[in-house]
Parts: C-alpha cells; structure tokens; sequence
C-alpha cells in the first residue's frame, strides 16, 4: 500500500513538474496583434491596432483607448517564452498613456507585445505607423515610465 | 523495478523538454536578421533588436526616441540616406520632443489647462511634419511618414484655428 502511495506521489510530482517546464519551454503562451482602420487628427488617418494575450488557452484583449478586439486581420503573432513575459504584457497594457500625447494604438500595441521573442514591433506596413512612430516612438514617449512601473524584461 | 522504470521514463520525458527548448532558442538566433537582409521579416527583426538595445542604453528618454527616429529613417529610406537631411530630421525630432516636455511640465503645474496642452502637442507635432517637408522631397517623405505633403495642409488649417472655447 505504502509503496503504491510513494508511486503515485511521483506520478503527481513529475506530472507538475513537467506541466512548468513546458510553460517555461513557451509552447502555451503567444501573443496576436490586429488591426482595422479608424481616422485620427494629426496624421491623416490611421490603421488601428490592438493586441491579445493568450495564457494557457485564455485570451484577454487589449484595444487603445478603445473599440472592439473582436475584427481585423491578425499582422504578427509571437510567442513569450516565461509566465512572467505574459505578467508583464499585461501590465504593460495597464500603463499610463495618454491619447495622442504620449502614443496612439499603435504605440500601445507595441507595449504588449514587447515581451515576446526578439521584441518586435508591429510592421511599418500598417498605415500611420511611421507617422505615429516619428511624433512618440515605438513605444510612446513615456515608456521607460511604464518599464520602471512593470519592470524590465 | 516499476520505480525505476517511472523514473527513466520522467528523466527522458524532461530530458527531451530541455533539448526542445535549446533548439528553439538557437532557431530564435538564428532568426535574428540584419541590416541589409534581403527578407523584411529578418531585417524588421534587426531594427527591433537595435531599438530594444537603444532604449536599453540610453538613460535620456528624449535622446532615445530620436535614436528610434533615426532607426525609422533607415527603415524606411534606407542606411544610405543623405546624412546632411538625416542630421536635419534629428534635430526637427530634437526640438519637437523638447518643446513637448516643457509643455508637459507646464501642464504638470497647472500652468495649462488640458485643452490648452493638448492643442499645444497637435500644433508642435503638425510643426514637425511641416519642418521635415521642407527639407524632404515629396517622394521621400511619403516613404518615410506615409502620408503625402499635400495632406499636411489639412492639419496645417487645423492648427491655426482658434483654440476650443
């Protein structure tokens, strides 16, 4: 009895264990980006872009300021290799931005996505974007505000 | 005996995870790219390393978004782009970032009322749109900010309007 009680405890143990390492190995975690077209002042008009963290199967989607998450083609998907890349995704959603002052969606989308592999960046072909990224960066003009609030990563 | 099958069979289980992810990360660095890669995505991956690299050094906001402007300038004009126009961009960039943050530090002392600010930024980022037409040909700078020249007059009649009551 007690030796079948010691098996099973390993069975569980290295089932858990196994559960993390594929978590840390990224093969659950990917980040989407998508867009549609919205007209701004300022810039002419502008692709809007929005993006969605997926975590063990749930997704949670962010638009900037606002509007829906549901439409749009999908222009980059990554991955993020840790737990904490997905944590901090989403905290760099929930930082301060102001619309047309510090960034736009594009800047915003940039932000999350930030943590997947290689840092990218949405692609210069959304329409506006080099526009938005010459007045407020890629990031926005008070990123570095948003890593010392979130953390680096 | 079933202990230390178990047990192999977790090992090599684990084992092959570990292997698995080695070899994703080298496909990763591979994937890299570099400046003069013939594909986007590769190159695209290059600007984006270098800019998470900039702002990484840079310990001045404002110099590191102009560093990230001139990352644009190579994108989208290319590493040979005239260094006098380049130089020039820089500084309209420059000073449109300045001006942006003492405006922001007056509206942070209640010397701006909100409006006031964010008319203020839409003027300021409109100017610089005005001031890199000047030096840049219609062509390249529907290249670099995607939009014609033409279209900044719009922006341009928005600016000189009164400000909102």
């Amino acid at each position: 009895m007690l030796k079948r009680i010691k098996v099973m405890l390993l069975v569980v143990f290295c089932t858990i264990f196994a559960f993390f390492q594929s978590a840390i190995a990224g093969k659950v975690y990917g980040l989407r980006t998508n867009l549609w077209g919205v007209p701004i002042y300022s810039i002419p008009w502008i692709q809007h872009t929005y993006s969605c963290v997926s975590n063990l199967g749930v997704v949670t989607c962010y638009a900037f300021p606002s509007g829906s998450t549901k439409t749009g083609g999908t222009i980059a998907v990554t991955s993020v290799n840790e737990s904490v890349g997905v944590m901090r995704a989403k905290c760099y959603a929930g930082c301060s931005m102001s619309y047309g002052v510090n960034g736009v969606c594009h800047q915003h989308t940039n932000r999350v996505i930030y943590p997947s592999n290689n840092h990218p960046e949405i692609p210069t072909s959304v329409t506006g974007y080099s526009a938005s990224r010459w007045l407020f960066g890629a990031r926005g003009t008070n990123w570095s505000q948003c890593v010392s609030k979130c953390g680096a990563y | 005996m079933k202990r230390r099958i178990l047990l192999a069979t977790c090992f090599t289980f684990l084992l092959a995870l570990q292997i698995e992810t080695a070899l994703a990360e080298e496909t990763t660095n591979l994937l890299k790219g570099n400046i003069n890669d013939t594909n986007e995505q590769y190159r695209s991956e290059y600007y984006a390393k270098k800019l998470h690299e900039s702002y990484k050094k840079s310990k001045d906001e404002t110099e590191a978004l102009v560093v990230d402007g001139d990352l644009l300038i190579n994108q989208m004009l290319g590493n040979d782009f005239l260094k006098e126009k380049r130089l020039h961009l820089n500084i309209i960039q420059r000073k449109m970032f300045l001006k942006r943050k003492t405006l922001e530090e007056l509206y942070n002392s209640n010397d701006l009322s909100l409006d006031a600010y964010e008319y203020q930024i839409e003027k300021v980022s409109t100017e610089s749109f005005i001031e890199a037409a000047k030096i840049l040909s219609d062509i390249e700078f529907e290249k670099l900010f995607g939009f014609q020249k033409i279209e900044i007059s719009k922006a341009y009649d928005k600016i000189t309007e009164p400000l909102p009551e």
